[in-house]
Protein backbone atom coordinates (compact mmCIF):
# COMPACT_ATOMS: atom_id res chain seq x y z
CA UNK A 1 0.00 0.00 0.00
CA UNK A 2 1.39 3.63 -0.97
CA UNK A 3 0.86 5.20 2.10
CA UNK A 4 3.77 6.60 4.98
CA UNK A 5 2.58 3.64 7.44
CA UNK A 6 2.36 0.44 4.97
CA UNK A 7 4.22 -0.88 7.40
CA UNK A 8 1.47 -1.97 9.16
CA UNK A 9 0.19 -5.59 8.78
CA UNK A 10 -2.85 -7.17 9.61
CA UNK A 11 -0.49 -9.97 11.49
CA UNK A 12 0.33 -6.93 14.26
CA UNK A 13 -3.44 -7.49 15.59
CA UNK A 14 -4.33 -10.10 18.01
CA UNK A 15 -7.63 -11.73 17.51
CA UNK A 16 -8.88 -9.90 20.67
CA UNK A 17 -7.91 -7.15 18.82
CA UNK A 18 -9.89 -7.73 15.90
CA UNK A 19 -12.93 -8.60 17.79
CA UNK A 20 -13.20 -5.49 19.52
CA UNK A 21 -12.87 -3.58 16.49
CA UNK A 22 -15.22 -5.49 14.71
CA UNK A 23 -17.34 -4.43 18.56
CA UNK A 24 -16.84 -0.76 18.13
CA UNK A 25 -17.99 -1.04 14.48
CA UNK A 26 -20.92 -2.55 14.98
CA UNK A 27 -21.46 -3.40 18.67
CA UNK A 28 -21.91 -6.65 18.17
CA UNK A 29 -23.42 -6.50 15.01
CA UNK A 30 -22.55 -7.43 11.64
CA UNK A 31 -19.55 -5.26 9.88
CA UNK A 32 -18.37 -4.95 6.89
CA UNK A 33 -14.84 -5.89 5.70
CA UNK A 34 -13.90 -2.75 4.43
CA UNK A 35 -15.18 -0.79 6.45
CA UNK A 36 -13.25 -3.12 9.37
CA UNK A 37 -10.12 -2.24 6.99
CA UNK A 38 -10.81 1.01 7.00
CA UNK A 39 -10.44 1.50 10.39
CA UNK A 40 -7.44 -0.84 10.80
CA UNK A 41 -5.71 0.97 8.40
CA UNK A 42 -6.80 4.16 8.77
CA UNK A 43 -7.82 4.33 4.83
CA UNK A 44 -9.85 7.65 3.99
CA UNK A 45 -11.48 8.84 0.34
CA UNK A 46 -8.07 10.21 -0.43
CA UNK A 47 -6.45 7.00 -0.85
CA UNK A 48 -6.75 5.20 -4.05
CA UNK A 49 -9.13 2.30 -4.81
CA UNK A 50 -6.50 -0.12 -5.35
CA UNK A 51 -5.68 0.29 -1.44
CA UNK A 52 -8.98 -0.02 -0.19
CA UNK A 53 -8.99 -3.32 -2.16
CA UNK A 54 -5.89 -4.57 -0.46
CA UNK A 55 -6.88 -3.70 2.61
CA UNK A 56 -10.48 -5.38 2.75
CA UNK A 57 -8.41 -8.41 0.87
CA UNK A 58 -6.03 -8.49 3.69
CA UNK A 59 -8.96 -8.09 6.24
CA UNK A 60 -10.83 -10.72 4.85
CA UNK A 61 -8.28 -13.74 4.63
CA UNK A 62 -7.82 -12.91 8.45
CA UNK A 63 -11.28 -13.05 9.01
CA UNK A 64 -11.78 -16.31 7.23
CA UNK A 65 -9.12 -17.77 9.47
CA UNK A 66 -10.60 -16.63 12.37
CA UNK A 67 -13.56 -18.51 11.06
CA UNK A 68 -12.18 -21.15 10.20
CA UNK A 69 -11.34 -21.22 14.35
CA UNK A 70 -14.45 -20.77 15.29
CA UNK A 71 -13.98 -16.62 16.76
CA UNK A 72 -16.48 -14.87 13.52
CA UNK A 73 -18.91 -15.83 11.28
CA UNK A 74 -19.99 -14.72 7.82
CA UNK A 75 -22.92 -12.51 7.75
CA UNK A 76 -26.04 -12.36 6.08
CA UNK A 77 -25.42 -10.00 3.64
CA UNK A 78 -22.07 -10.24 1.33
CA UNK A 79 -18.84 -9.14 2.48
CA UNK A 80 -20.23 -9.20 6.08
CA UNK A 81 -18.72 -10.48 9.20
CA UNK A 82 -19.76 -10.87 13.16
CA UNK A 83 -18.14 -12.36 15.99
CA UNK A 84 -19.40 -15.79 16.67
CA UNK A 85 -20.48 -16.46 20.42
CA UNK A 86 -17.26 -17.83 20.94
CA UNK A 87 -15.75 -14.84 20.02
CA UNK A 88 -17.53 -12.77 21.99
CA UNK A 89 -16.89 -15.24 25.07
CA UNK A 90 -13.89 -15.31 24.67
CA UNK A 91 -13.14 -11.26 24.13
CA UNK A 92 -15.00 -9.98 26.69
CA UNK A 93 -15.15 -12.32 30.09
CA UNK A 94 -13.01 -10.89 32.06
CA UNK A 95 -10.36 -12.86 34.27
CA UNK A 96 -11.51 -12.14 37.23
CA UNK A 97 -8.72 -9.66 39.63
CA UNK A 98 -7.76 -12.35 42.11
CA UNK A 99 -6.58 -14.90 39.42
CA UNK A 100 -5.44 -11.86 37.21
CA UNK A 101 -3.01 -10.78 40.10
CA UNK A 102 -2.32 -14.53 41.26
CA UNK A 103 -1.00 -14.76 37.69
CA UNK A 104 1.29 -11.32 37.54
CA UNK A 105 2.72 -11.80 41.44
CA UNK A 106 3.89 -15.42 40.13
CA UNK A 107 7.33 -15.13 41.56
CA UNK A 108 9.79 -16.39 38.46
CA UNK A 109 11.03 -19.88 39.75
CA UNK A 110 7.19 -20.78 39.59
CA UNK A 111 6.48 -19.71 35.77
CA UNK A 112 7.77 -23.29 34.47
CA UNK A 113 4.91 -25.02 36.65
CA UNK A 114 2.53 -22.12 36.12
CA UNK A 115 3.20 -22.59 32.41
CA UNK A 116 2.49 -26.38 32.94
CA UNK A 117 -1.11 -26.00 34.26
CA UNK A 118 -1.84 -23.12 31.82
CA UNK A 119 -0.92 -25.42 28.77
CA UNK A 120 -3.11 -28.44 30.35
CA UNK A 121 -5.83 -26.46 30.93
CA UNK A 122 -5.49 -25.12 27.36
CA UNK A 123 -5.63 -29.04 26.01
CA UNK A 124 -8.53 -29.92 28.31
CA UNK A 125 -10.77 -27.10 27.15
CA UNK A 126 -13.04 -27.13 24.15
CA UNK A 127 -11.43 -26.41 20.66
CA UNK A 128 -12.26 -22.68 20.20
CA UNK A 129 -11.27 -22.08 23.26
CA UNK A 130 -7.71 -24.12 22.94
CA UNK A 131 -7.27 -22.41 19.77
CA UNK A 132 -7.99 -19.04 20.59
CA UNK A 133 -5.47 -19.71 23.48
CA UNK A 134 -2.63 -20.96 21.39
CA UNK A 135 -3.43 -18.18 18.69
CA UNK A 136 -2.91 -15.44 21.58
CA UNK A 137 0.16 -17.17 23.21
CA UNK A 138 1.49 -17.33 19.43
CA UNK A 139 0.66 -13.83 18.27
CA UNK A 140 2.22 -12.34 21.57
CA UNK A 141 5.53 -13.96 21.51
CA UNK A 142 5.95 -13.16 17.92
CA UNK A 143 4.56 -9.93 18.00
CA UNK A 144 6.94 -8.73 20.63
CA UNK A 145 9.79 -10.88 18.80
CA UNK A 146 9.77 -8.58 15.64
CA UNK A 147 7.82 -5.32 16.06
CA UNK B 1 38.44 -73.70 -4.66
CA UNK B 2 39.93 -72.53 -7.37
CA UNK B 3 36.94 -71.61 -9.09
CA UNK B 4 35.52 -70.06 -6.37
CA UNK B 5 38.37 -67.80 -6.51
CA UNK B 6 38.49 -67.61 -10.04
CA UNK B 7 34.69 -65.80 -9.57
CA UNK B 8 35.63 -63.54 -6.73
CA UNK B 9 38.38 -62.07 -9.07
CA UNK B 10 35.52 -61.51 -11.87
CA UNK B 11 33.62 -59.79 -9.47
CA UNK B 12 36.02 -57.57 -8.06
CA UNK B 13 37.53 -56.87 -11.37
CA UNK B 14 34.15 -55.88 -12.76
CA UNK B 15 33.46 -53.64 -9.46
CA UNK B 16 36.95 -52.08 -10.39
CA UNK B 17 35.58 -51.02 -13.90
CA UNK B 18 32.22 -50.00 -12.93
CA UNK B 19 33.85 -47.69 -10.23
CA UNK B 20 35.81 -46.07 -12.55
CA UNK B 21 33.27 -45.68 -14.82
CA UNK B 22 31.54 -43.70 -11.89
CA UNK B 23 34.54 -41.60 -11.25
CA UNK B 24 34.31 -40.58 -15.00
CA UNK B 25 31.29 -39.72 -14.57
CA UNK B 26 31.69 -37.20 -11.62
CA UNK B 27 34.68 -35.72 -13.16
CA UNK B 28 32.74 -34.61 -16.39
CA UNK B 29 29.80 -33.45 -14.14
CA UNK B 30 32.50 -31.32 -12.08
CA UNK B 31 33.39 -30.13 -15.09
CA UNK B 32 30.38 -29.04 -16.47
CA UNK B 33 29.49 -27.51 -12.80
CA UNK B 34 32.44 -25.10 -12.86
CA UNK B 35 31.82 -24.44 -16.71
CA UNK B 36 28.54 -23.29 -15.57
CA UNK B 37 29.85 -21.32 -12.36
CA UNK B 38 32.31 -19.38 -14.98
CA UNK B 39 29.95 -18.95 -17.48
CA UNK B 40 27.58 -17.08 -14.43
CA UNK B 41 30.05 -15.42 -12.93
CA UNK B 42 30.83 -13.89 -16.18
CA UNK B 43 27.61 -13.01 -17.00
CA UNK B 44 27.46 -11.15 -13.42
CA UNK B 45 30.20 -9.23 -14.13
CA UNK B 46 29.32 -7.95 -17.34
CA UNK B 47 25.47 -6.57 -15.35
CA UNK B 48 27.63 -5.03 -13.11
CA UNK B 49 29.89 -3.02 -15.18
CA UNK B 50 26.16 -2.28 -17.42
CA UNK B 51 25.68 -0.48 -13.86
CA UNK B 52 22.39 -3.23 -12.63
CA UNK B 53 22.22 -3.48 -9.21
CA UNK B 54 21.98 -7.23 -8.18
CA UNK B 55 18.70 -7.54 -5.93
CA UNK B 56 19.90 -7.60 -2.30
CA UNK B 57 18.65 -10.04 0.24
CA UNK B 58 15.80 -8.35 2.15
CA UNK B 59 17.00 -7.34 5.68
CA UNK B 60 15.18 -9.91 8.48
CA UNK B 61 13.18 -7.65 10.46
CA UNK B 62 15.23 -6.28 13.42
CA UNK B 63 14.78 -7.90 17.25
CA UNK B 64 14.37 -5.36 19.53
CA UNK B 65 14.14 -5.69 22.90
CA UNK B 66 11.02 -4.41 24.60
CA UNK B 67 11.99 -1.05 26.25
CA UNK B 68 12.14 -1.31 30.19
CA UNK B 69 9.48 1.35 31.16
CA UNK B 70 9.24 2.18 35.11
CA UNK B 71 6.70 2.20 37.31
CA UNK B 72 6.78 6.09 38.18
CA UNK B 73 6.39 6.05 34.07
CA UNK B 74 3.73 3.72 33.79
CA UNK B 75 1.76 5.20 36.30
CA UNK B 76 2.42 8.68 34.83
CA UNK B 77 0.77 7.38 31.47
CA UNK B 78 -2.10 5.52 33.16
CA UNK B 79 -3.00 8.63 34.90
CA UNK B 80 -2.71 10.48 31.28
CA UNK B 81 -5.06 8.04 29.65
CA UNK B 82 -7.59 8.19 32.61
CA UNK B 83 -7.82 11.89 32.25
CA UNK B 84 -7.56 12.32 28.39
CA UNK B 85 -10.86 9.74 28.72
CA UNK B 86 -12.66 11.73 31.11
CA UNK B 87 -12.14 14.83 28.46
CA UNK B 88 -15.08 12.84 26.27
CA UNK B 89 -12.80 13.85 22.79
CA UNK B 90 -11.74 10.57 21.18
CA UNK B 91 -9.09 10.32 18.48
CA UNK B 92 -12.09 7.91 16.52
CA UNK B 93 -15.39 8.77 17.14
CA UNK B 94 -17.21 5.85 18.27
CA UNK B 95 -14.77 4.30 20.37
CA UNK B 96 -14.91 6.09 23.60
CA UNK B 97 -11.52 7.09 25.21
CA UNK B 98 -8.75 6.63 22.19
CA UNK B 99 -6.27 8.21 22.03
CA UNK B 100 -2.78 8.61 19.69
CA UNK B 101 0.77 9.12 22.18
CA UNK B 102 0.60 12.70 21.10
CA UNK B 103 -2.56 12.94 22.24
CA UNK B 104 -1.22 12.10 25.77
CA UNK B 105 1.66 14.11 25.55
CA UNK B 106 -0.18 17.55 27.26
CA UNK B 107 -1.17 15.31 30.47
CA UNK B 108 1.94 13.81 31.28
CA UNK B 109 5.35 15.61 31.62
CA UNK B 110 7.36 12.60 29.86
CA UNK B 111 9.06 12.42 26.59
CA UNK B 112 6.75 11.49 23.46
CA UNK B 113 8.81 8.07 23.36
CA UNK B 114 8.80 7.37 27.09
CA UNK B 115 5.06 7.69 26.76
CA UNK B 116 5.05 5.74 22.84
CA UNK B 117 6.94 2.75 25.10
CA UNK B 118 4.69 2.77 28.12
CA UNK B 119 1.69 2.52 25.34
CA UNK B 120 3.45 -0.72 23.88
CA UNK B 121 4.15 -2.43 27.48
CA UNK B 122 0.34 -1.44 28.58
CA UNK B 123 -0.51 -3.14 24.73
CA UNK B 124 1.78 -5.76 25.69
CA UNK B 125 -0.07 -6.33 29.00
CA UNK B 126 -3.58 -6.01 27.75
CA UNK B 127 -4.34 -2.86 29.54
CA UNK B 128 -4.83 -1.22 26.22
CA UNK B 129 -5.47 -2.16 22.52
CA UNK B 130 -4.90 -1.26 19.32
CA UNK B 131 -7.99 0.14 17.42
CA UNK B 132 -6.33 1.32 14.04
CA UNK B 133 -4.36 3.49 12.38
CA UNK B 134 -5.94 7.30 12.61
CA UNK B 135 -7.25 8.23 9.26
CA UNK B 136 -6.59 11.42 7.68
CA UNK B 137 -3.09 12.56 8.91
CA UNK B 138 -1.14 14.31 6.53
CA UNK B 139 2.14 12.04 7.37
CA UNK B 140 2.74 8.91 9.26
CA UNK B 141 -0.61 8.26 10.63
CA UNK B 142 -0.28 7.09 14.38
CA UNK B 143 -1.86 4.27 16.05
CA UNK B 144 -5.20 4.67 18.22
CA UNK B 145 -5.33 2.87 21.22
CA UNK B 146 -8.20 2.60 24.05
CA UNK B 147 -8.72 0.64 26.98
CA UNK B 148 -8.98 -2.86 26.55
CA UNK B 149 -12.17 -3.39 27.95
CA UNK B 150 -13.47 -7.25 28.93
CA UNK B 151 -10.22 -7.47 30.93
CA UNK B 152 -10.51 -6.67 34.65
CA UNK B 153 -6.85 -5.05 35.32
CA UNK B 154 -7.78 -2.20 32.30
CA UNK B 155 -10.14 -0.51 35.19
Amino acid sequence: MKRASSDLQIRSFSDREIISAMGDLGGGTEVLASDLATRIFGLNGNDDEKVHRHAARCVTSRLSWMKRYGLVEKGDDKGTWVASEWGKQLRYTSLGRSLSSAITNTPEGSLLELSHQVSDRMLGAGDIAARAMRREVQHQITRRRWR
Amino acid sequence: MRNMNGDMEGVIESLRRLKWAAENRVSEAQALLDQAKAERDHIVRMLRVAGVQEEQPKAKPKKEKPAKVNEETRASVLNAIRLWTELGNPAIPGVPGSFTTMDLEEYTPLHSSSIRNAVKNLRDEGIVRAVGLKAGMPRRAPMVYALGEGNETSE
